[in-house]
Order: C-alpha cells, then sequence, then structure tokens
C-alpha cells in the first residue's frame, strides 16, 4: 500500500494552525514545514456518534484528538467456529451434566486480559470499549505500517482532531529508520527526522498516566501490588526503535530487560542453517529476563519489527527489583525455564537432509500433518474428522505438495516463523505453548492473517451469529445511511452491513453474540449500561476497579486528564433533544473470521489423525520425523515414537 | 490398510486363538488325535446324543456364538466410521480388529460347521460367508497395491468428487477453441463486428486441422462418459496426435493446441483415478450388503438352531 502525499478529505491546515494545534511542529524548520507539511494534516470535526475510522480498514494516516472524546472498541463480535461439536443427544446431555461438575471448560479463563490495539491504551477482552481524550494518538501503527485498523473509533460528542500522513508523525516522534526494502518501494521521499518535544510530552504522558495501568495488564506482573509498580514506573525508561533495528543481539551481555509498549519484535536464533525465528513477542510481552536471570549472555537477538516502543529496565534496576520483589522472581524463573526448554525441544536434530524439505518449507514446520500416500486410501475420513471437529467447517483440504510418499496437505504447520502473525491489528492470532496457532475470538475479519501465510492453510470464512442491533439499523433500507454516516475513511464493509452501534453497542455486541449453530444455552446477556467511569489518573497503580473483572460494564478510560475546556462550536450551544433509548433487536448477521487448523488444541490427538483408519494420517515434527530416517516403506515403519501423538 | 510390522501382534493373537480353537475341535470330535493329553472344561462336555451334529454342541456353539459376536462387531466398524469424533479408540484400531477377528472366523465357522454344509440354509449361509471374505481379502489386497498405484501413476490428484466438473471444464475449453477456430461468416445484411480479429490465411490454415482435430478425436474423446476405449487415452498415441497437429500449425496457434493437450491430458489422468478409486473401494459395494444380509440370516440360524435344539436336545 502506498500513502498519499497530501490529505484531501477534512478542512485544510496552514503551517500557523498546525503550529497553533501542535506547538512542537516550531522545533521543525520552516522550510522543511512548507515543503512536506502542508497538505498532510487536515482537521476534521466530527459530531457525537460518527465513525472516525473502522478496524479492519486499512488505512495510512493516525489521529490526534484535539478537543472532545472518542470512544475506541472492537466492534466485531468476539465468536468464532467451534473448535469441538457441542454435544448433542444423550451423549452431550451427559457431557452438559458432568460438566456441571467439571469445574469449567478453559473457554472462561480465555476472557481475562487485554487486547492490544493501535493507541497507548488496552481493551479488556471481557468488554472491548475504552475511552481517548484530547491530547491522545491513535492509529500510528496503522500510519506507519498500513496495517489495517485494530479498533473502531466513534466520537462521543462533538470532537476535533488532526489527521496526519506519516510525515507528519515523523516529525513529531522521529524517523523509525524505513528498512531499504520500503524505501525503494516508496514513491514519497521523505528526510529523516529527529523528533520534537512532542515525543518527549507523549512518552512522559504515557509514564505519568498509562504505565502503571500497561505494567498491570502484564499477566507476570498481575498479582504484584502497587508498591511494586511504582518501583518500576519510577525506573523504567522509555526507548524507541526503528523498523528492523536490532534491540539486543545473540551473545551480548545480558544488561537490561524489556516490556513491549507497541509493535511487534522478532526473536530468532542463529542455527547451523541460518537464523530461525522462535517467536514474535508483542504488546504486553516481554523479554531480555533469561540473560539476567542466569547471568549468561543473550541467547537471541531481539528485532523490531516496525516502529516498536520498549519499556526498558536496566540490569541492575532489573536485580534489584528482583531482590525486593521475589514473587516477580518466582514468576520470572518460571517462564525463563519454560521458554530454555521450548528452545531445546526446537533444536534441529543432526543427519537432516536438506533438499526440497527446505524448497517446500517444511524445515520452518513443527508440527506438520502428513499423509502417507502408500496407505491412504482417499477415503477423506480425515476431512470429514475436521469438518465435525469444527462446526462443519473443515480445516484441512486433502490437497498439497508432495515430499518422498507423503503428501503435506493444506492445514496450519505451526511454522517456526508464523509470519501471520506479524500483522494482526488485534493480536488475535497467537500462539500457545504447545504450538498450535490460534485465532482468537476477538479476530475482526481483516484477512491479513490469511494473505501472509505462505502456504494457505490460513482460510476467511463467513458464519452467522446472533447479534443486537438497533431496530431501524435492522431493516436493510435504514441501514444504509446509517453505515455511511460520515466515516472518516471510506466502509470497508458493503452497504447493507450493520448500522454504526448505539450508545452502549460495544459492550452489547461482546457480550451478547453467539454462533447461530451453538447451542441455547450460550445465549446473551443483557447489554451493560453504557456510563463511563473515570479511573486511572494518578501516577500510583491502577485501582481495581480499572480491571475488568471489577467493572465488566463500563467502559475504561485511558486517562482521567480532561482536556481544557474548549470553546464550544456554535453548533453545540443549540439546545439538543434527548435521543430517545433506541429499540435493539435480535438479527442474525454474517462476520468474516479466519479459521485454522488448531490441533484439535482441547485433544489428545487431533481428529483427522484419530479418524484415519488407514494409519495414513499422521502429526510430525518434520525434522525429527525425516531426520530418523525411518520414514521409508517397509516393516520398520510404523513405530509410534516418531509422531507427535 | 496396509499390512505391515504393526499388524504383527494381531496375527499372533490370531494364530494362538486359531491353536486354540482346534485344540478344543480335536478335543471334542477327534480326541484320539490330540498328541497330549488334554480334557475339555466339564462345561463343553456334552450329554452324548446319537446325532452326528457338529454346530449343536456345546462346542460348536460356543464357536457359532463367537463367530456371531464377531460378525456383529465388524459391522460396528461402519458406525464408528460415521462417528468420527467418538472418543472410544482410533478408528485404525477398529479397522484392524475388525480385520483379523473376521479372519479369526474362518476356523470359527469352519469347524462350527464341520467342514460341511449340510444343508440348503446353511448352504446360502456359507456361500454369503464366501463372498465377504472373499471382497474383504479383495479389498485388502486392493489397498496394498491401489494407493501406491495412485501415488506413481499420478504426479497430481485431484479431489474426487470434483472430476466431474474437471470433465466439464475441459470439455468446455475445447468447445471454445473450436468456436475460435470456425471462421465467422456474417451474414450479408449484419454489422461488422470491431472486436472480430480477421483471419489471416496463415489462421485460416492453421485453423481447419485443429477443428479437424476437434471434431473427430479430441470432442469426442472428452464428451465420451468412460474414455478408457478412446486412442487419446492412451498417452502416446495422445503425445503422437498432438505432435503431428502441432507440425500444421502456425507458432501462434501452437499455446492454444498445447492448451487442448493439457485437456486431454487432464481428462486421462482422471479417467486414471477415477477407474484406481472404482477399484480401490468398489467392492464395499457388495461386501457392506452382503456382510448385512449374513447378519440377518445368522440371527435367524441361530434362533432356529438353537430353539431345535432346546425342544430337542
Amino acid at each position: 500500500m502506498e500513502a498519499p502525499e497530501k490529505l484531501t478529505t477534512g478542512e485544510p491546515l496552514t503551517i500557523e494552525e498546525m503550529l497553533k494545534h501542535l506547538p512542537a511542529l516550531g522545533e521543525i524548520s520552516m522550510g522543511l514545514l512548507k515543503n512536506y507539511a502542508l497538505g498532510a494534516a487536515v482537521l476534521r470535526r466530527v459530531s457525537k456518534g460518527d465513525i472516525v475510522c473502522r478496524e479492519g480498514e486499512f488505512g495510512s494516516t493516525a489521529f490526534y484528538i484535539v478537543e472532545g472524546e472518542v470512544d475506541i472498541y472492537i466492534e466485531n463480535p468476539l465468536a468464532k467456529v467451534q473448535s469441538q461439536r457441542q454435544g448433542k443427544g444423550f451423549f452431550g446431555f451427559f457431557k452438559k451434566i458432568t460438566g456441571l461438575f467439571g469445574g469449567g471448560s478453559s473457554a472462561g479463563n480465555e476472557q481475562n486480559g487485554f487486547i492490544a490495539i493501535d493507541a497507548d491504551v488496552d481493551l479488556p477482552k471481557t468488554k472491548p470499549l475504552a475511552t481517548l481524550v484530547a491530547g491522545d494518538l491513535f492509529g500510528e501503527m496503522t500510519c506507519r505500517t498500513f496495517q489495517p485498523r485494530s479498533a473502531t473509533v466513534r466520537a462521543k460528542g462533538d470532537c476535533v482532531m488532526i489527521e496526519t500522513l506519516r510525515v507528519i508523525l515523523d516529525m513529531l516522534l522521529g524517523t523509525r529508520d524505513v528498512d531499504a526494502e520500503t524505501k525503494a518501494s516508496t514513491k514519497v521521499k521523505l528526510p529523516t527526522f529527529k523528533g520534537t518535544s512532542f515525543k518527549k510530552a507523549m512518552d512522559e504522558k504515557y509514564r505519568a498516566r498509562s504505565l502503571s495501568n500497561h505494567l498491570s495488564t502484564v499477566p507476570l506482573f498481575a498479582t504484584v501490588g502497587d508498591e511494586f509498580l511504582g518501583y518500576l514506573r519510577d525506573r523504567a525508561e522509555l526507548v524507541s526503535c526503528g523498523k528492523g533495528q536490532i534491540v539486543c543481539k545473540q551473545g551480548d551481555a545480558a544488561d537490561a530487560f524489556y516490556l513491549i509498549r507497541s509493535g511487534l519484535v522478532r526473536v530468532s536464533q542463529a542455527m547451523p542453517g541460518g537464523e530461525m525465528v522462535r517467536t514474535y513477542l508483542k504488546r504486553g510481552e516481554f523479554f531480555g529476563e533469561i540473560g539476567l536471570l542466569k547471568n549468561q549472555p543473550r541467547n537471541a537477538t531481539c528485532t523490531a519489527l516496525d516502529a516498536v516502543d520498549l519499556v526498558k529496565i536496566n540490569g541492575d534496576d532489573f536485580k534489584v527489583m528482583l531482590e525486593k520483589f521475589p514473587v516477580v522472581l518466582e514468576s520470572l524463573t518460571k517462564v525463563a525455564e519454560a521458554r530454555i526448554k521450548a528452545d531445546e525441544e526446537r533444536k534441529p536434530p543432526p543427519g537432516l537432509q536438506l533438499d526440497d524439505f527446505l524448497n517446500q518449507g517444511l524445515y520452518e514446520a513443527q508440527n506438520l500433518l502428513l499423509i502417507d500416500l502408500d496407505h491412504c486410501t482417499r477415503c477423506d475420513a480425515c476431512v470429514n474428522a475436521c469438518a465435525d471437529a469444527h462446526d462443519g467447517v473443515t480445516r484441512l483440504i486433502r490437497d498439497g505438495l508432495r515430499y518422498d510418499h507423503f503428501m503435506v496437505p493444506t492445514a496450519c504447520r505451526s511454522c517456526r516463523d508464523p509470519l501471520c502473525m506479524t500483522q494482526c491489528p488485534v493480536g488475535s492470532i497467537l500462539r500457545k505453548e504447545s504450538l498450535e496457532i490460534i485465532i482468537e475470538d476477538w479476530c475482526i475479519g481483516c484477512g491479513k492473517c490469511a494473505e501472509l501465510c505462505p502456504y494457505g492453510n490460513i482460510n476467511m470464512h463467513s458464519f452467522d451469529v446472533i447479534k443486537e442491533v438497533a431496530a431501524e439499523a435492522a431493516k436493510p433500507a435504514a441501514a444504509a445511511p446509517a453505515a455511511a454516516a460520515k466515516p472518516a475513511t471510506p466502509p470497508a464493509k458493503p452497504a447493507s452491513a450493520p448500522a454504526a452501534p448505539a450508545e452502549a453497542k460495544p459492550v452489547a455486541a461482546a457480550a451478547t453474540v453467539e454462533p447461530v449453530k451453538a447451542p441455547v444455552e450460550a445465549k446473551t446477556a443483557e447489554p451493560a449500561p453504557a456510563k463511563p467511569v473515570e479511573t486511572v489518573a494518578k501516577p500510583a497503580p491502577a485501582p481495581a476497579e480499572a480491571k475488568p473483572d471489577a467493572t465488566p460494564a463500563e467502559p475504561v478510560k485511558a486517562t482521567e486528564a480532561k482536556p481544557a475546556p474548549a470553546p464550544a462550536p456554535a453548533k453545540k450551544e443549540e439546545p439538543k433533544k434527548a435521543e430517545p433509548p433506541k429499540k435493539m433487536v435480535k438479527k442474525k448477521v454474517s462476520v468474516q473470521k479466519a479459521t485454522t487448523c488448531d490441533l484439535c488444541t482441547d485433544l489428545s490427538v487431533p481428529s483427522c489423525v484419530y479418524a484415519c483408519p488407514h494409519d495414513a494420517a499422521k502429526r510430525v515434527d518434520p525434522a525429527q520425523f525425516f531426520a530418523s530416517g525411518k520414514h521409508g516403506k517397509g516393516w520398520s515403519f510404523q513405530k509410534k515414537s516418531r509422531t507427535t501423538h | 490398510m496396509v499390512i505391515n510390522r504393526s499388524h504383527l501382534p494381531w496375527f499372533i493373537v490370531t494364530l494362538l486363538a486359531t491353536a486354540v480353537t482346534v485344540l478344543l475341535y480335536m478335543a471334542r470330535f477327534h480326541p484320539s488325535h490330540v498328541p497330549f493329553a488334554f480334557e475339555l472344561p466339564q462345561i463343553l462336555k456334552d450329554a452324548e446324543s446319537g446325532k452326528n451334529t457338529y454346530g449343536g454342541t456345546r462346542v460348536g456353539l460356543l464357536f457359532g456364538t463367537l463367530a456371531f459376536f464377531i460378525f456383529l462387531f465388524a459391522a460396528a466398524l461402519g458406525v464408528r466410521k460415521k462417528k468420527r469424533l467418538w472418543r472410544i479408540g482410533r478408528v485404525e484400531i477398529w479397522l484392524k480388529a475388525h480385520v483379523w477377528l473376521t479372519i479369526f472366523t474362518i476356523p470359527l465357522v469352519a469347524m462350527h460347521s464341520g467342514f460341511a454344509m449340510k444343508s440348503s440354509h446353511s448352504s446360502v449361509m456359507m456361500w454369503l460367508y464366501f463372498i465377504v471374505m472373499g471382497t474383504g481379502f479383495f479389498g485388502i489386497a486392493m489397498q496394498q497395491v491401489i494407493p501406491v498405484l495412485l501415488k506413481e501413476r499420478l504426479p497430481r490428484e485431484v479431489v474426487f468428487e470434483q472430476i466431474p466438473h474437471i470433465r466439464k471444464r475441459a470439455l468446455s475449453l475445447a468447445e471454445t477453441l473450436l468456436k475460435d477456430c470456425t471462421p465467422v461468416v456474417p451474414a450479408p445484411d449484419a454489422k461488422p463486428d470491431p472486436k472480430a480479429v480477421p483471419f489471416t490465411p496463415a489462421d485460416i490454415q492453421s485453423a481447419e486441422p485443429i477443428r479437424e482435430f476437434l471434431e473427430e478425436d479430441a470432442l469426442p474423446y472428452l464428451r465420451l462418459r468412460r474414455g478408457d476405449d478412446h486412442p487419446l487415452s492412451a498417452i502416446r498415441n495422445s503425445d503422437e496426435a498432438f505432435r503431428h497437429l502441432k507440425l500444421h500449425v502456425a507458432p501462434n496457434w501452437t499455446p492454444r493446441v498445447e492448451e487442448l493437450q493439457a485437456c486431454c491430458d487432464e481428462r486421462r489422468r482422471t479417467d486414471l483415478q477415477a477407474k484406481l478409486q472404482h477399484w480401490l473401494h468398489g467392492w464395499l459395494l457388495i461386501h457392506v450388503p452382503v456382510s448385512l444380509l449374513l447378519i440377518i440370516l445368522t440371527l435367524w440360524h441361530a434362533i432356529v438352531e438353537l430353539r431345535l435344539v432346546i425342544v430337542n436336545p
């Protein structure tokens, strides 16, 4: 995607107007401003209820709120294709009864935590909604990397905001070392900027308002008290990295611990055959603890995949912190040991013959579905079992390249370098400890992961959900004007898409959606009242009410720092009639979600393998399997130990 | 199911079970031939009767009952295959059990019947049993051979259910080519189509042999329900025919000929795939219904014979 050179929508800003709203631009020379800034920022006035941008849309701009407040939320319902067929008949009834005594499923646990989005605030999974106020910036990642918008933004009241292209961000925040590939492909040649005091101000604002909040959302620090968070906040250094910048290099001395504030970090290790990507870390995750805990050099290289902001804690402070807070030491040690163990397990075995194995990308795979063509009778039991296990939508297509006497069908390979995870705007595609790639419920259906998977193993499926929408929006005739209510960017969805949400819509949408095929008992919760609550203002750690468990029905406010009362626009002076409460109706809507093989994560053996009558389908670690040299025909073939399940 | 090393335990168990069966049979009906001292358990001993029967004895009944239950278990495989998500043992284990337990029914049935077919009723059952076992063995034999053939002869398989669609698409492409090879003679009063590409003399010279080949060979072949007997179904004939055709067309028509050749090749591959798949799965059309019939007759046989044994022991 190529960014436009000038913005054509909104009110064009003169240099003077820009300097008025963004005084930090005064640190840039007038010549550069005239050359590059003119046309790169416009003033947007949005009315209450207007959608500024929608999740999943592609864009190239960021927004800075000058006046007013906006709701930022994930509109797409939290739902996914069921991984297991819901119990039916006698066995279903029996399962339900036993489930009452079984302590619940893991689904409930998945509801804890936050969704990282393209703003300095995380959305609670239970109710993905927050508020941004004057002085906040959102859409920075979309602006810099053209990734889809991670959330929908809707004006809470009349708002004034500045929409900017990347050049303005670069002026304000500094150029983030664009890599050579991007430089070569872009038509817009930009100078390099060092950044202004705006960056420092944003960092300080983040430190004062959001750092404690952010730290408290990290699972590692979830159980520690305010004292610890305060300790960290005072000592943390805020670091920014450009695309491709190495944060720490394998073999270097370990001198700091890092927490990711925004962006994506690639963790890789040097191997005899080249660099092997271990994982990608996103906002809220951390790295650098192994070297500090074990007093050893870095065991991996961590590289910023895009513009990355980090919270850096120096080694000395880190050690003092661990001495003062043994609970954290215990948690960190556990995580570090798990990571070291995982690294050991994934080392390629010696003696692997590399030819087509590399060409077909099999080396990248960690858990490969193979079909032995000498055994397979093409009965499709595997495909049917996959469909049965995933609510009728198969994630396995019995077609693909051949290697030796095996076919590698179209099913997730759990790649060592999971490219599919690199550009998810909401971080809903992730890898679990046992390697499986999971697409979580809050997938917004942008299709980026499917586009990125080199093997075509992620598919987009539309499936029906029951959603609560405003009564008039349920009618097709009324939907079109509502959907077209002055969107800041052209809506990616068709005109018949559900209308812009009502006041309490995001909460209701998240809580009241279920797949149509799901059993009746998984039904709706009442829409929560939409009264916003201001929380988390003081530098002290986040109070309990900011946590989703404590206030599941109320929006979390990013900050309590309210904008200075601005002169109200003329139209606001007119008395407005109180809007009558909108009638909500349930309607079947079709939503897009990405699906991929989850290795039937709740089961000991994937359904496709379990259902194969001929021992033809097997899930293996290809490096181990083919290196063993026992995968050929003959009497030594069928050894259970070589399969991962 | 490929018979390989993993079947060894099943083979040994079946062999041992057969040995025990033979021992019981010998001890009951030919005790003098048992090479070592062995006495039947008391429960398997019958009161002496003057009837010359095998199946009606306690040992014979045991064999018959075992065989019947194995038949029922074997039939349950069909249900197991439909209920793919039931975690009651991998389908592979069920299939192995199906194969080896039904093989074990051979000595059971043979000794239950005393190696004879005395009545028409038992003859019918025995023939059905032969058919079931025969098709079963045939199926296993096919499963040793056909998957390898599919792999070696078909570098790229298609999804079986898509074969009709693929054939239709190939036919459609060939028909389009025929249309393109036929110069349109405009009606005297028709307006000339500005988009129509005029045929040059070279085009006319190339189109003629292509049209002829399409009408006489390619289209009839692509329209056939089963193309095995057509000359183009042999790869050597096909290659020769297309090579010959390419010699007679201008270079700008060669890609179209190659496109047609790809259609014929695809048709040949799908024919082969369909044929091999029919060999691989076709035996089930006999095996499954005859098995069900056999189970019904066995049940009827058990009721009738047990009634006779109970009424007139």
